[in-house]
């Protein structure tokens, strides 16, 4: 990595960090009900909102109604998604003419926008109407985020509570995220993206004279600001077209491509300290928040490393591939000019690390290296930052399993946060863990099986098999990523892509909620001599050799028959 | 994008798919529920 790459990546992270108290301050006092400006000016909307919903619409649910209300909007968001996408051929605002989506792909679609994931095995630009976008597309970033960061609070709710037996509501939470943190947060980021010149209009595309003077380019239009904002902020993913942050009408100059990739994370980093400060003690936020920038950053300088230094082969072949005045050096194939390896690099780590999955490169044209960072950042489960809401209520589960291990190590009971975890929480927290492994490498055995699947692999021997894998861990883990290289639109992929992203996403968020009703259940018992602290550099250690050493056991059989091996055989001179 | 041929069938087919999957997460719902 260049000095001006450290120092990129260090201007990321300090600013990343240095936004997480102010927003997540903010955030405590919207979930908390405090009044605010906004409580003021959107006062009315809100009401409104609870007005539409019906008069129980405000009482306070135990964890079963919570979840049930959480699957319920979850499914009729995805049958919407799905029924406009299958009528847009006969719904306006479709100024190319596009025909309805294909039933396989339409479902997909539904269950990837409705669980967070965004995986798109379509092209935006050549598939979906501007109504599919704006009205499905969208309004699923918006809602499918504030779901998970409704789920996140409901259990940290759990978390402070003392012999409780509710977590509050989901629609007074569903309604006040979008409300108060969303939305804002997306119109200012949109329109500071449309003064940077990225597009936002209704118009048909736009046929342009090539500058050889030999023929013309169709120019896709439509409303990609608005979609761009949240698809950052809410960890969607989604690119309004198909090349996604790299295309120059989504990611038009160097500052949009730091307020995206910023975006990225913000959300999940503050969270971090809303559940310090809900719980009266942030030192335990910034332990978790910790935990994940030490794993970001050593994933995201792993991915620098791995692309300044480039292809071995090229430099034995004469070429020069070290970063000057007049070059980047290192492996430039499939990144943007504008951005480099660094902003590249950093772009990779982070949408992985969250489960965004929006990419400014393409991922398949990585060092196998290179590309292990965004897999592996998937593979432990979307808690390093992760998605917003998920992420921290998949790293919660974590550590709940790391205070167990702990208690075991030195034989007494685990507790966190004066509350004592008992043989239901360990077999929920053991469900979560599990649940994203084996969406991945059932999808990923099904994918390598089936002829469907097999012909759409553009290249042999292992990067074949990492096009595949990266595919369903991405889709596993409700990250949406692609690696590229890869024609993930046909009905097996679709139908157990989109199988795999509901799975992953409810059979989570179920447990999860069950664990919070459970931990709102208990007394609080202070702490004591054989309390161990959860705040500590100890424990963050403890927290991160847990996150890695779980997926790395899962996972580092699949990853030696893609990745690895590739490095290897591309050190001795094969290359796929 | 090459368009498939769509049978009128696919789109019941799909919707089983999501109810069986409903089905089970409510399923574990209960399960979660009767553990606790």
């Amino acid at each position: 990595v260049t000095i001006n790459g450290w120092l990129q990546i260090g201007l990321f992270v300090v600013v990343l960090l240095a936004l997480a108290k102010p927003l997540g301050l903010y955030m405590a006092r919207v979930y908390d009900g405090q009044p605010m400006i906004l409580t003021g000016a959107l006062g009315w909307l809100e009401r409104g909102c609870y007005r539409l919903f019906g008069r129980r619409a405000r009482e306070e649910m135990g964890w079963k109604r919570y979840a049930v209300a959480v699957l319920l909007f979850n499914l009729l968001g995805l049958l919407a998604v799905y029924f406009i996408q299958r009528a847009q051929g006969a719904l306006p605002l479709n100024p190319q003419g596009f025909a309805g989506v294909p039933p396989d792909l339409a479902f997909n679609t539904a269950a990837s926008f409705a669980s967070n994931t965004n995986w798109q095995s379509y092209g935006g630009e050549t598939t979906m109407s501007y109504l599919t976008q704006m009205v499905a597309l969208t309004v699923q970033n918006f809602v499918s985020a504030a779901t998970g960061m409704a789920v996140v609070v409901a259990l940290i709710r759990g978390l402070r509570a003392r012999s409780a037996s509710t977590l509050g509501n989901f629609w007074v939470d569903l309604t006040r995220t979008t409300l108060y943190i969303l939305l804002p947060l997306s119109i200012l980021l949109a329109l500071f993206l449309v003064s940077q010149g990225v597009i936002q209009n209704l118009s048909a595309y736009v046929p342009s004279n090539l500058l050889d003077g030999d023929g013309q380019q169709l120019l896709p239009m439509g409303p990609a600001a608005s979609q761009i904002a949240i698809k950052q902020l809410g960890t969607n993913g989604g690119g309004f077209f198909n090349v996604n942050s790299a295309h120059p009408f989504e990611n038009a100059t160097v500052l949009t491509n730091f307020a995206e990739v910023l975006a990225i994370l913000v959300i999940s980093g503050a969270l971090c300290y809303t559940f310090g400060r809900m719980l009266g003690d942030t030192r335990q936020g910034w332990a978790v928040l910790a935990a994940m920038t030490v794993i970001f950053v050593i994933m995201t300088v792993g991915a620098g490393i791995s692309e300044q230094g480039g292809n071995p082969l090229l430099t034995q072949a004469g070429a020069d591939q070290v970063a000057s005045d007049t070059q980047p050096g290192g492996n430039m194939e499939g990144k943007e000019v504008r951005f480099g390896i660094t902003n590249s690099a950093l772009w990779a780590s982070a949408t992985t690390a969250a489960s965004n999955g929006s990419v400014n490169s393409m991922h398949d044209s990585y060092t196998p290296l290179g590309g292990l960072v965004p897999i592996f950042n998937m593979q432990y489960g979307e808690v390093v930052f992760g998605g917003v809401g998920s992420g921290l209520y998949g790293m919660l589960i974590y550590v709940i399993v790391a205070v167990f291990i702990a208690g075991l190590m030195v034989g007494r009971t685990p507790e966190y946060l004066g509350k004592k975890i008992g043989p239901f929480e360990m077999k929920m927290a053991v469900l979560v863990l599990l649940v994203p492994p084996l969406a991945v490498l059932f999808g990923t055995t099904i994918g390598v099986l089936a002829e469907a699947s097999t012909a759409g692999v553009q290249d042999g021997g292992p990067h074949g098999f990492s096009e595949i894998l990266y595919a369903f861990t991405s889709m596993g883990n409700n990250n949406g990523s692609a690696f590229a290289g890869y024609g993930a639109n046909n009905v097996v992929t679709n139908t157990v892509g989109a199988v795999a992203m509901i799975v992953s996403r409810y059979w989570i968020i179920v447990p999860v909620l069950a664990i919070a009703g459970a931990m709102a259940a208990k007394q609080r018992v202070p702490a004591s001599l054989g309390t161990l602290p959860t705040h500590t550099p100890l424990f963050v250690g403890l927290l991160i050799g847990t996150v890695v050493l779980v997926g790395a056991l899962t996972f580092i059989p699949a990853l030696a028959l893609g990745p690895i091996v590739e490095q290897l055989l591309l050190n001795a001179g094969t290359t796929f | 994008m090459a368009r498939r041929e769509v049978r009128p069938m696919d789109d019941l087919l799909i919707l089983l798919v999501l109810l069986i999957a409903a089905l089970l997460t409510y399923g574990l719902l209960v399960l979660s529920e009767r553990l606790s």
